[in-house]
């Protein structure tokens, strides 16, 4: 057990710290609560309007899509490293690989979720 | 290293079923778009059940071809059929009796689910055409994981499953019910699926291996002092992990709210595959990777407390239930609770805690009892959730008790097949539920400490009769209790028939379904 002694010192003084740090704030700082303080704020800005704002869908499905097409990469990097060693094989599985996320993508066309207007 | 493409593609062959549902599951995804109308929308649903009974036909195909070829796959697995490596040393997927029977069953819970839903997902509106190609895509994460024999492949077939049913049990996007039992069930399974990933990197931390077969082979060569508490806390994760999926209580809480809300077929789908699916997996976790005498000591003990709290409990709320789904959720919780005395068995005998003779026999009746009650349950659970659909129709729910007053007058032969569901939900004999429920009692008869569970199960199944004999005498006793005709369909009539079909053969006749069960003992090693 003893090469998770570290471990446990990284615990405690992960736990520690934050304590610390909001015991003496708690402590030390004057407790003046204003009007203006409980503001919500952005790097020292003033909040024009409500943060509870809605989002567009979009986003959601951009990022999505995003996700969808980047770890196709991810896979594709690996492969190409190995190429020499998979052959025709890994082209084969590449391929098909790439077909179901083609049929993905016009499945998507159709049914109109990459229609901005 | 030089990459074997040859045994890649030998391991792929067996994968056939798989592959041709995965094939079915993009068809019906690229056919969704085209599909507008109601004519369309059936068609897709019977080419979805056509697809799936083409892969049980390859299933058995796969197996005839092999009948009696039960083998030495590798030094590691014998018995297996087949233990695909794909060229990693270790068994990553096995194809053995107990895959290929508990796969049929989930097969089998899918076309049924498929059948008995065309008409309803009419009146949902909820039929848009994705629907049965994900569904398609859950079959096909549960065949895979019930193959698992590696962590890895265990939580990539188990996620498969679960991600696909909790879009199903979401379908009905403008119900409030199905919405809410859909963000609980997703986030209580995430939950599960946590523990079970923490459990396993803490069995992976004490062992260095991700394989079921590794794990044994390190437990049995002995752990060092330090990894002691590891493995304790990762069969303490996995069996809670275990006991979320498989709804066993005190983790079932999500059951009664998920089964409820989700469009019927979803639930019939739930009850069936996805709890055959997940006892597969608990089964190979722990009667393969833990079956070392210490591990085996600690999880027996853990599994005999869920299963007498989930019969128990389960039966129990059962009785205050006005609505049936409701009901049978928490029956089936207490099913859960019957087929854990197998596992509680087979652990028992693996800890040591029953001598020679008994001791191995207690092994496989154990695990091949929990296999036929799998089979017996994903029938008879299937056909009652298959009449609950038969009540609703346009403007009436039909899930609550009261909607089965005077079945028996307006169609007979549906409520006596509903009271066979019924009576082989209780254990009655002459139907499936009896079997199963008779090889579960002789298992943990056996000896081992865990007898009390039996006299439990039996003083549990004398409660349980009070609740479905309720749902019997609303049918027999009572006026109809709407003039409204039933939803009968031809497809919904022939999901019925092949449940009660099911559940009356193996009850009647239970030889062939005894001898293909008994054969899936051996097979697991």
């Amino acid at each position: 057990m003893e090469q998770y002694l570290p471990i446990l010192g990284m615990v405690l003084i992960g736990i520690g710290l934050p304590v610390v740090a909001i015991v003496f704030a708690r402590l030390l700082a004057p407790h003046r609560p204003g009007g203006m303080k409980g503001d919500p704020y952005e790097c020292g800005i003033e909040s024009t309007t409500s943060v509870r704002e809605r989002l567009s869908v979009r986003y959601y499905l951009i990022a999505v899509l995003f996700v969808v097409f980047d770890v196709e990469t991810i896979f594709l990097f690996p492969w190409a490293v190995q190429y020499q060693v998979l052959g025709l094989f890994g082209l084969v599985e590449m391929v098909i690989f790439i077909a179901i996320l083609l049929l993905a993508y016009f499945y998507v066309i159709k049914k109109g979720a990459l229609k901005w207007a | 290293m030089t990459f074997d493409t040859a045994s890649y593609v030998r391991d792929l062959y067996w994968l056939i079923p798989e592959l041709w549902l995965t094939l079915v599951g993009f068809a019906l995804l690229a056919a969704s778009p085209y599909i507008r109308d109601g004519a369309g929308r059936r068609i897709a649903a019977w080419a979805s059940a056509a697809g799936q009974a083409v892969a049980l036909v390859l299933l058995f195909a796969l197996y005839a071809g092999v009948s009696g070829v039960f083998g030495p796959a590798t030094p590691e697995a014998p018995g297996a059929i087949y233990a695909m490596q794909f060229a990693h040393g270790r068994p990553l997927l096995l194809i053995d009796g107990f895959a290929i029977v508990l796969k049929a069953v989930v097969l089998v819970a899918g076309i049924l689910a498929t059948l008995m839903g065309i008409r309803l997902l009419e009146t949902e509106r909820i039929g848009r055409g994705e629907f049965h190609a994900v569904l398609v895509f859950a079959v096909v994460g549960a065949m895979f994981l019930i193959s698992s024999t590696d962590f890895i492949t265990i939580f990539v077939g188990l996620e498969t499953m679960s991600l696909s049913v909790y879009l199903l049990v979401g379908w009905a996007k403008d119900s409030r019910k199905s919405n809410e039992a859909a963000l609980k069930y997703f986030l209580l399974g995430a939950f599960a699926g946590g523990l079970l990933l923490y459990g396993m990197s803490l069995a992976y931390g004490a062992t260095g291996t991700t394989n079921l077969f590794g794990l044994q082979q390190a437990l049995a060569a002995g752990t060092p002092e330090s990894g002691r508490w590891l493995l304790t806390l990762a069969i303490l994760f996995m069996v809670v992990g275990c006991g979320f999926k498989i709804a066993a209580v005190p983790f079932h809480v999500w059951t009664p709210d998920a089964y409820e809300g989700a469009p019927t077929l979803v639930t019939s789908f739930m009850a069936t595959a996805v709890k055959t699916a997940a006892f597969a997996m608990a089964l190979r976790i722990f009667l393969l990777g833990f079956d070392a005498p210490a591990q085996a000591a600690q999880w027996t003990w853990l599994f005999g407390i869920l299963a007498a709290l989930s019969m128990t409990v389960g039966n129990v709320i059962a009785v205050l239930q006005d609505n049936v789904k409701r009901m049978l959720a928490y029956s089936s919780i207490a099913h859960v609770g019957y087929a854990l005395m197998g596992l509680v068995a087979a652990g028992a005998a693996l800890a040591g805690w029953i001598p020679e003779p008994q001791r191995s026999l207690a092994i496989e009746l154990g695990q091949s009892s929990v296999v036929l009650y799998m089979v017996a349950y994903a029938f008879t659970a299937a056909g009652a959730f298959a009449v609950v659909i038969l009540l609703r129709r346009e403007g009436i729910e039909g899930d609550r008790i009261d909607d089965f007053s005077g079945m028996a007058r307006r169609a007979p032969g549906t409520a006596a097949v509903m009271l066979v569901f019924l009576l082989s939900l209780a254990g009655i004999p002459a139907t499936a539920g009896f079997i199963g429920k008779w090889w579960l009692f002789a298992s943990v008869l056996q000896g081992g400490g865990y007898r009390w569970l039996a006299v439990l199960a039996a003083l549990n199944t004398a409660v349980s009769l009070y609740y479905y004999l309720r749902v019997a005498v609303r049918m027999y006793m009572e006026i109809p209790a709407d003039e409204l005709p039933y939803a009968v369909t031809p497809s919904l009539t022939a999901a019925v028939a092949l449940a009660a079909i099911g559940t009356l053969a193996i009850g009647l006749w239970p030889e062939p379904v005894l001898r293909l069960v008994s054969g899936t003992a051996q097979l697991l090693p």
